[in-house]
């Protein structure tokens, strides 16, 4: 499947695309929101894991922005390390389908978790 | 010369030589005859033989006597003389010159009996007048030794009077309570039956003073409310007065007498005057004497009053001042320019005394944290300080508030400030750890890169746990949330972030195996323990062993921490747990760790004590109730 990681921190995007290239699947990257909406527009992913905190525009309003532009296409996943603000609930409101806290302690398990949501 | 008379006597007729001799009348005289002796003759001239017709009674000493005869015998001539004492004899043989001869000799015999007589007369007159004058000497003596002795009886009673005054001053001079005044006057006009006990007022303001009267032999005051005029003058039967008095005394008063005292202070505004007043039954007609003698003895009394009075005043005034000065709360003193404590309010300690010191601005003893402010006492603007006020004021409570808002404010930073953290290092610390992980599965386990990476990926995990932790720690800061929480959790919790704390030491961590379920705040019971890990190993200077010990004992959690330093003084062991104490030096401690431990372990219904031995360290045990119900109300 095509995934899409939007994060600013360069180690979580390659930590994530080398397990998800490992289990066989297509991986793009972007360093922020602006990007990654660009990103998500051309490449068309089945699945997008998506920070909060980022430069230029948070993860929260990139799923606004792609609402107000014809809907979200594919699953997505929020992550985010403030323990609180966000949770399951709060994510689902604002149109992704699950939540991941940081930080990861099996990255494997996010990569299965992500496997599993594309499947049902 | 006046005519003299010269009369003869007989009962017949004069004999003829009379006659001869009347004719031949050189001496200018009057002549008369006669049968008794005529008062208005000077000399008399008898027959013998007509004596014994003459009644001796009418030969008056005045007159001269001239016997006439004819051939005197001896005989004759003494029975003669015997009858008419001092007479001449004429012997009419003798001759008619003869004759005129002895007339004139009795003529001048009888002129000499006349001055004789003048003179005798103005000697009795003389006479006279010297007894008169000596009668009204006798009586002015008299008078005069009456008026001597009725002065003396005046000035004795004068003097007696002045007496009674002095000794009457100087008993008002005793006074020292305005009260006892009253029997004092009574005494003193008590002779004046027609007075009842008499009644002062003393003016305190406006319209209000003090009325003292006397029930028996007690003196009762009274504050009576009013309005009075005043006058220098006395002021009789004037029913506004019996009223006034019936107002302030409650009982009814008859006539009155109103005698204003106006003292020296009072001289210029007599409306504050004090007035006496006397319930009387004094006749009309014998007031005025009365008052005239009130006026006199009652003089004194003024100068006495003034006296009392401003005592008094004095007296409240200062007594007002000394109870302001002791009922503020806070220590003041009033200090001389040596720094000796001239005056201290009851809040002052002498120990106070000791730690005064110039540009001191803070105290602290037993636990208190006083500000000190020093003011000086000058009379002027420009004068030199003649004292100073010394206040201290109590800053403990506000000090601790300060401390605790301080320390909140303190921790809501360190939480902001871990949470920016936190997020910057755990998108690192994520990406490292996952990307371990995926080389992890690339690298075969025999190889030792798989061995190293092993230990990235479990550094790497420490570092999140720690994280954690520290996010954990510094939420309490934002939140105030009282939880139930396993004691032993906050422990495990608390200890990684005094690790650079109790590293030189030994450790030994005892924690209960069941969950010690306690009803705290999370991030205040962390500073608890914190502060008492902390404490334990900064008593210990070099080695030493600290433990850290939880149990259930029922109904209580306990969580002990021992250290093996040098102890605390029994006397210390209570005052440790005072704010401000301290034992650390300067800028290493607040000295308010133990006391705000101490608070906050109370608000969670626990107790913080602290056990001793000298030489053999210190423990001290936090005590919180258990959740005894928390399964069951959880579920």
């Amino acid at each position: 499947m095509k995934v899409l990681i939007v994060d600013d921190e360069p180690l979580v995007r390659l930590s994530l695309r080398r397990a998800l290239v490992k289990s066989g699947h297509q991986v793009e990257e972007a360093e922020d929101g602006l990007n990654g909406f660009e990103k998500w527009a051309v490449f068309q992913p089945d699945l997008v894991f998506l920070d909060v905190l980022m430069p230029r525009m948070s993860g929260p309003d990139l799923l606004n922005r792609l609402k107000n532009e014809g809907g979200i296409r594919g699953r997505v996943i929020l992550m985010s390390a403030f323990t609180g603000q966000y949770d399951l609930e709060k994510a689902q409101s604002l149109g992704a389908d699950l939540f991941i806290l940081k930080p990861f302690t099996d990255i494997f398990a996010v990569v299965r978790t992500a496997e599993d949501l594309t499947h049902v | 010369m006046e005519e003299k008379t010269i009369q003869f006597i007989t009962q017949g007729q004069p004999p003829a030589w009379w006659k001869s001799l009347i004719e031949k009348d050189s001496l200018g005289c009057r002549w008369l005859a006669g049968k008794a002796v005529n008062s208005l003759a000077s000399v008399v001239v008898i027959p013998v033989h007509e004596l014994t017709e003459i009644r001796k009674e009418e030969l008056s000493p005045s007159k001269a006597y001239v016997l006439v005869g004819e051939n005197w015998t001896a005989q004759q001539l003494r029975r003669s003389l015997a009858l008419v004492k001092g007479a001449l004899f004429l012997d009419t043989i003798q001759g008619l010159d003869e004759t005129q001869k002895v007339i004139k000799v009795a003529l001048a015999r009888q002129r000499e009996k006349d001055s004789h007589s003048d003179l005798m007369r103005v000697m009795r007159l003389q006479n006279r007048q010297i007894q008169e004058l000596n009668v009204g000497l006798e009586t002015v003596v008299q008078e005069r030794t009456v008026n001597e002795a009725e002065s003396r009886k005046a000035s004795q009673k004068n003097i007696a009077r002045v007496r009674e005054i002095i000794g009457f001053i100087k008993e008002l001079a005793k006074l020292v309570d305005l009260a006892d005044l009253l029997p004092l006057v009574r005494r003193q006009l008590k002779e004046f039956h027609s007075l009842a006990a008499p009644l002062l007022f003393v003016p305190r303001g406006e319209n209000f003073g003090d009325l003292y009267y006397m029930r028996g032999s007690q003196v009762i005051t009274s504050r009576a409310r009013g309005k009075w005029e005043v006058s220098a003058r006395i002021r009789v039967n004037e029913p506004s007065d019996s009223q006034f008095l019936a107002n302030a005394a409650a009982r009814p008063f008859g006539k009155i007498i109103r005698f204003p005292l106006i003292t020296v202070r009072h001289q210029r505004d007599p409306s504050r005057s004090p007035l006496l007043f006397f319930e009387h039954t004094v006749n009309a007609g014998e007031l005025d004497p009365l008052l005239e003698t009130l006026t006199e003895k009652l003089q004194p009394v003024s100068w006495a009053l003034d006296r009392l009075i401003l005592e008094q005043e004095l007296k409240s005034t200062s007594r007002d001042w000394e109870m302001t000065f002791d009922g503020l709360s806070e220590p003041i003193a009033i200090l001389d320019n040596d720094g000796r404590v001239v005056r201290a309010n009851s809040h002052w300690r002498p120990e106070f005394n000791e730690v005064l010191k110039p540009q001191l601005d803070h105290l602290r003893i037993d636990g208190l944290l006083y500000a000190v402010e020093i003011y000086p006492i000058r009379m002027s603007i420009d004068a030199p300080p003649l004292s100073w006020v010394v206040y201290l004021r109590d800053e403990t409570r506000s000090q601790k508030l300060k401390s605790q808002v301080v320390q909140v404010e303190k921790m809501s930073a360190i939480g902001q400030l871990a949470g920016h953290i936190a997020h910057e290092l755990n998108n690192p610390l994520t990406g490292i750890r996952s990307l371990t992980q995926v080389l992890l599965s690339e690298v075969p386990s025999d190889q030792q890169l798989h061995g190293d990476l092993k230990e990235v990926e479990s550094a790497s995990a420490r570092c999140q746990g720690i994280i954690n932790n520290l996010l954990d720690f510094s939420k309490g800061g934002l939140q105030h949330k009282i939880e139930v929480m396993d004691l032993n959790e906050i422990t495990l919790k608390t200890l990684p972030f005094l690790k650079s704390a109790t590293g030189r030491f030994r450790s030994d961590i005892q924690l209960s195996e069941t969950e010690l379920r306690v009803k705290v705040e999370p991030h205040l019971m962390q500073q608890v323990i914190f502060n008492l890990v902390n404490n334990a190993c900064q008593a210990m200077s070099e080695k030493g062993e600290i433990s850290v010990r939880t149990e259930a004992s029922h109904p209580w959690a306990v969580l002990e921490v021992t250290d093996t330093g040098p102890g605390i003084e029994k006397d210390l062991l209570e005052r440790i747990f005072e704010p401000f104490f301290t034992t650390k030096s300067e800028g290493e401690g607040t000295g308010l760790g133990l006391s705000l431990s101490r608070d906050f372990v109370r608000q969670f219904g626990g107790e913080l004590e602290c056990e001793s031995d000298i030489g053999h360290g210190a423990t001290f045990r936090v005590r919180l109730p258990l959740e005894l119900n928390y399964e069951s109300s959880d579920s």
